[in-house]
């Protein structure tokens, strides 16, 4: 069933030895620098190095020992060699070369839109009472505002009374009055983020271009309707984003963890 | 939503991206490999452009969609990554230090029995489905059964313990969910590989690995690990540039015109899950989140995901041949279906 190796056209192990250094150095470099956290949950991290580690270990192997067939006279068809499709992984080299690699964005939000989310479960009293805020208005991230906005009527009712700090990027809905917030919330990579979304109403400076990142104070309103809950604890988020009346508005970096991950 | 038309147009602009990028860096590999082994020309223009100007290509590819398809390509590359890794070292073990003799010891001589003996092995590889694929490769060149082999292929995945408490933690309070999830799994598997064992003709399966003829144990693993490392990523590579397109153009809310229960949706999430190709780990809180289908429909995804979708596609065809692809891929597809509907039906 094997076809001799003569038969197939294969790739030099030079060659390969170059192409599996590159995407090693490409994982190892993304990894020393927070760029990979645009591609992977933190948690990845020490496996991308690790795993770049050993890709350029193994393609110094295939370095030293192409050499040593070169050395010892063997020509073409000695040794193993790969097969040619294996050139296709350039390719990551490549689009990292040519693109310049952001955090995915309102482009996705927009493409997700259908998408529900699973959320954790949080308790607002009790994470105002184990965190510290100083003084400050407390910092929620988005799954955990969007947690306690379909919450009980107890919990919503003291997120309404609650005036919070969220942090996420702009998605222009249209409104003259306002813009929905996003965060994408990821499992693993970014392969598989759903989308966070709230809306803010009583905004009334210039235009915010989509995915500048901003921090928004602000208070929740109730919806009139409370939404059906399907019984296993997600919900449909895409009509019924929670809605926050704006008091402040700021400009700030992407943040370093540019996604969510509650879980 | 009004911005969705902007979404639209824009989307034309993502698939020319992969369909540039690949022949770009796939066409001058023939000449150079078959005549003129020579780093090829076209690497050394894109490395020169990129350091005589380095905004140059970075502005030509600055829109939103093109932005969204790399990011999703990179990020499914990266994420593979350590699990191919893992794939490959396991693939280079069984072929440069465990004997035949010990393998065919392992498990039962009848298909009957290796079959669902291999299904259960799935359930100790903890890695996602691209490391499962170059050691199930090996499997079958070393000499195993290929019906059990490709069981194998399909449970690993599926079952393993990671996938299971994943799963549990995305669907709290349902732990129906999760037995649901590895009965038929673990069905459809089993289900497969017997079906295979039984009608497949020995020359649907193409043996396309290299073989690690001579040398030293050292030398053996070296040239295991590298052909493997290649063909399995290159094939990955491949899918996972299509999968980034499909996630760039299409839109989600097509989705909801299928949502509910009934056949029709669970093929058409079935038919996602294979779009999409997400990792077996993530899956269920994508799953979790499609609350406009039925609880078997969702199961349909979390199934047939795992064991079919456009990146196995790619690496299947590449370690098996186009042929076996063609056959092996649809019949795991309706099978992981079926599985789901009666499981479903039973359980949820």
């Amino acid at each position: 069933m094997t076809r001799p190796e003569t038969e197939r056209v294969t790739m030099r192990r030079s060659d390969a030895a170059a192409l599996l250094a590159g995407l090693g150095l490409l994982a190892v470099w993304l990894a020393s620098t927070d760029r990979i956290l645009r591609y992977l949950r933190p948690s990845m991290r020490p496996w991308i190095v690790l795993s770049g580690s050993l890709l350029i270990v193994l393609a110094l192997a295939v370095a030293v020992s192409a050499w040593r067939d070169e050395r010892a006279g063997h020509r073409g068809g000695h040794g193993q060699r790969a097969r040619l499709v294996g050139w296709l992984i350039a390719l990551p080299l490549v689009v990292s070369l040519a693109v310049d690699g952001q955090a995915l964005g309102a482009y996705t939000i927009r493409q997700n839109s259908a998408f529900g989310v699973r959320l954790a479960d949080f308790d607002l009293a009790d994470h105002l009472r184990t965190h510290s805020f100083a003084g400050q208005t407390p910092q929620l991230e988005l799954h955990q505002f969007l947690a306690a906005a379909h919450g009980d009527a107890d919990q919503q009712r003291f997120l309404a009374e609650t005036p919070v700090r969220l942090t996420g990027f702009v998605v222009g809905d249209g409104t003259a009055d306002g813009f929905q917030l996003a965060r994408l919330m990821i499992g693993c990579c970014a392969g598989d983020a759903v989308g966070l979304i709230v809306d803010v109403r009583g905004y009334e400076g210039g235009p915010l271009a989509d995915d500048t990142w901003v921090e928004v104070t602000g208070s929740f309103v109730p919806a009139v309707e409370d939404a059906p809950d399907d019984g296993d604890g997600a919900r449909q988020l895409v009509d019924d984003a929670p809605v926050v009346q704006l008091t402040s508005l700021r400009r700030v970096d992407e943040p370093d963890e540019p996604y969510e991950y509650p879980y | 939503m009004p911005s969705m038309t902007g979404a639209a147009t824009e989307g034309v602009v993502g698939p020319e991206a992969p369909g540039d990028a690949g022949p770009a860096v796939g066409a001058p590999a023939p000449p150079a490999a078959a005549d003129t082994p020579r780093f090829p020309v076209a690497m050394w223009a894109a490395i020169a452009v990129v350091v005589f100007s380095p905004t140059l290509l970075t502005d030509l590819f600055s829109t939103g969609a093109v932005e969204n398809w790399a990011t999703v390509f990179l990020s499914l590359t990266l994420q593979a990554l350590p699990f191919l890794m893992l794939g490959v070292v396991v693939s280079a073990v069984i072929s440069a230090l465990v004997p035949s003799s010990w393998l065919a010891r392992a498990l039962p001589r009848r298909t009957a029995l290796a079959v669902p003996v291999a299904g259960l092995a799935g359930a100790a590889l903890p890695g996602c489905e691209c490391s499962s694929v170059p050691v199930a490769g090996r499997l079958v060149h070393r000499g195993v059964a290929p019906a059990a082999a490709l069981t194998f292929l399909l449970a690993a995945p599926a079952i393993n313990p990671v996938v299971m408490v994943a799963t549990a933690v995305a669907f709290p309070g349902r732990p129906e969910m999760v037995a649901a999830r590895f009965v038929a799994s673990l069905a459809t598997a089993v289900t497969v590989g017997l079906v295979w064992s039984r009608f497949a003709h020995g020359d649907w399966l193409e043996q396309r690995l290299a073989a690690a003829a001579h040398h030293s144990h050292g030398r053996a693993f070296v040239d295991t690990a590298m052909s493997d490392f290649l063909q399995a990523g290159g094939f990955l590579v491949l899918g996972a540039g299509l999968v980034a397109t499909l996630q760039t153009v299409l839109p989600r809310s097509a989705l909801d015109t299928v949502a509910g229960g009934g056949l029709a949706s669970m093929l058409a999430l079935a038919v996602l899950a294979v779009l999409l190709s997400i990792c077996s780990e993530a899956d269920a809180f994508v799953a979790a989140g499609l609350t406009q289908f039925s609880l078997t429909a969702r199961l349909a995804f979390l199934v047939v995901g795992p064991m079919v979708d456009l990146k196995l596609i790619a690496m299947h065809a590449g370690t098996f041949g186009r042929r076996f692809a063609l056959r092996f891929d649809p019949l795991t597809f309706a099978t992981g279906v079926v599985a789901s509907l009666v499981v479903g039906s039973l359980v949820l």
